[in-house]
């Protein structure tokens, strides 16, 4: 006890009843980490075997959380030489919250985006599908260099051009941008839709990258995702590209200079090829977007049954529905309680509900 | 290009907690029963049922399942952040 206190960081005081405590799930920890977390802030100081007991958690499920909130700096112990004695103390939500968020932190490189950027325009010129581009610099003149490609001198001309083609009869709008967002705020903030766009049925993809704090438990795109406006994040965006109908491509000039304009690329065998790539980067990041969202993966049966009870459907109710016996639900929901290692349906609820597993019907005030 | 605007997520439903509501919610998320949750902020058994009764009615849901999902879902609990729950 003295000795922890002295460690810089670690709390003094406890956090008042009713404070909320950050989630550490969201920052890729398990949810044992997490309730051990929890309860060690909100309750204060204790003994890994009181912990076990409180939480009613097997012993090495509880030693397991201990370890992995050691290893991340969000709590520390006395070294007592029977582990079960050693007494643990949280360091502040705060505090542990930047921890995480910085050893998250993926800033990308402004040098691989141009990198990736020349890569793909080399590729297409050196395997002929666009040998007319030209290999470093820019054209000289404004205006058609090759059959489909088109150069668009300067950003506002490539805006002009742009809002050109968008202002037609256009059924889809691909988008790719590198750029990243300091955090998830931002991002949302940022994503370029049109709700004119949308008015008139126009199917919108953005494919950029995550926000660079990592935060895995923003889903604003999981909450877009499903209307005509689609948006994945994805690790490696490999350059900056806007794609009509899989009939135009824009592409910056030159990475590292937006002013210099874009190329418009219209001849089928260069869009198909940027199609493709648009095509792999987008299907890589819906998969990897799946395995974010659900950190929890239920079995068919199980969402079944979660979408029943959040329509307010009774154990008993919703086991007619699916033809099982409520004894079989209950034990559905014991063993989804287990994995998820909260005592409750209370719990459970809150923890599926911030997971965003299924929707619940909500009539809240205003 | 596009303008900035989402236009489909804008409308989150709102709820705002008084601080008895979130003292209990905190509570029940930490695993405490009615009957614990009830000593520990010295009101009656009764109340928590009273309190819990109230916000169930208010987000428009049955069960303490569905009030879970509620809470859990607009990040009323467990969830920390400047963006979503500070209003209350």
């Amino acid at each position: 006890m003295t000795e922890t206190m002295r460690i810089d960081g670690v709390t003094r005081t406890r956090v008042p009843l009713g404070a909320a405590v950050p989630s550490l799930v969201r920052w890729g920890l398990s949810s044992d980490a997490d309730l051990v977390f929890r309860t060690l802030t909100t309750f204060g100081s204790r003994t890994e075997r009181t912990l076990a007991v409180e939480l009613g958690l097997p012993a090495r499920r509880t030693a397991e959380a201990l370890a992995e909130l050691r290893e991340c700096g969000a709590a520390v112990s006395t070294t007592e030489a029977r582990a079960m004695s050693r007494i643990w103390t949280s360091r502040r939500p705060a505090v542990v919250v930047e921890l995480l968020r910085s050893r998250q932190l993926r800033p990308m490189d402004p040098e691989s985006r141009v990198r990736s950027h020349r890569g793909i325009m080399t590729a297409l010129r050196t395997s002929g599908i666009a040998a007319a581009l030209p290999a470093t610099t820019v054209p000289g003149l404004p205006g058609d260099f090759a059959d489909g490609m088109r150069y668009l001198s300067s950003r506002a001309a490539g805006r002009m051009r742009l809002a050109e083609v968008v202002g037609q009869d256009i059924h889809e709008l691909w988008t790719m941008s590198p750029d990243q967002s300091p955090d998830a705020e931002s991002a949302r903030a940022a994503a370029p839709v049109d709700a004119a766009l949308l008015d008139r049925g126009v199917r919108c993809r953005l494919l950029r990258p995550p926000p660079a704090d990592g935060d895995r438990l923003d889903v604003s795109s999981h909450l877009v995702n499903g209307t005509s406006y689609q948006c994945y994040d994805s690790d490696e965006v490999p350059l900056r590209m806007i794609m009509v109908d899989r009939r135009v491509a824009f592409i910056p000039a030159d990475p590292r200079d937006l002013e210099r304009g874009y190329f418009e690329f219209t001849g089928p065998a260069v869009v198909d090829a940027l199609a493709g790539l648009f095509d792999r980067q987008w299907s890589a990041a819906v998969t990897q977007q799946q395995a974010l969202v659900a950190p929890i993966q239920l079995s068919e049966r199980e969402h079944a049954l979660i979408a029943l009870l959040a329509t307010g459907h009774t154990d008993r109710t919703a086991a007619d529905i699916l033809t099982i016996s409520p004894r079989s639900v209950t034990n559905m929901l014991r063993a989804l309680m287990d994995r998820l290692g909260v005592e409750n349906r209370f719990q459970l609820g809150l923890t599926l509900g911030a997971l965003r597993v299924v929707t619940p019907p909500m009539n809240p005030e205003s | 290009m596009a303008r900035d605007c989402i236009p489909t997520m804008s409308q989150k439903p709102k709820i705002n907690l008084s601080d008895r509501e979130r003292a209990l919610v905190a509570l029940l998320a930490q695993g405490c029963t009615d009957v614990s949750a009830a000593e520990q902020l010295g009101i009656s058994a009764r109340s928590v049922t009273n309190i819990l009764r109230n916000l169930m009615d208010r987000l428009g849901v049955d069960n303490r399942f569905q009030l879970g999902l509620a809470l859990g879902f607009l990040r009323k609990a467990n969830v920390p952040g400047p963006s979503d729950g500070g209003e209350g």
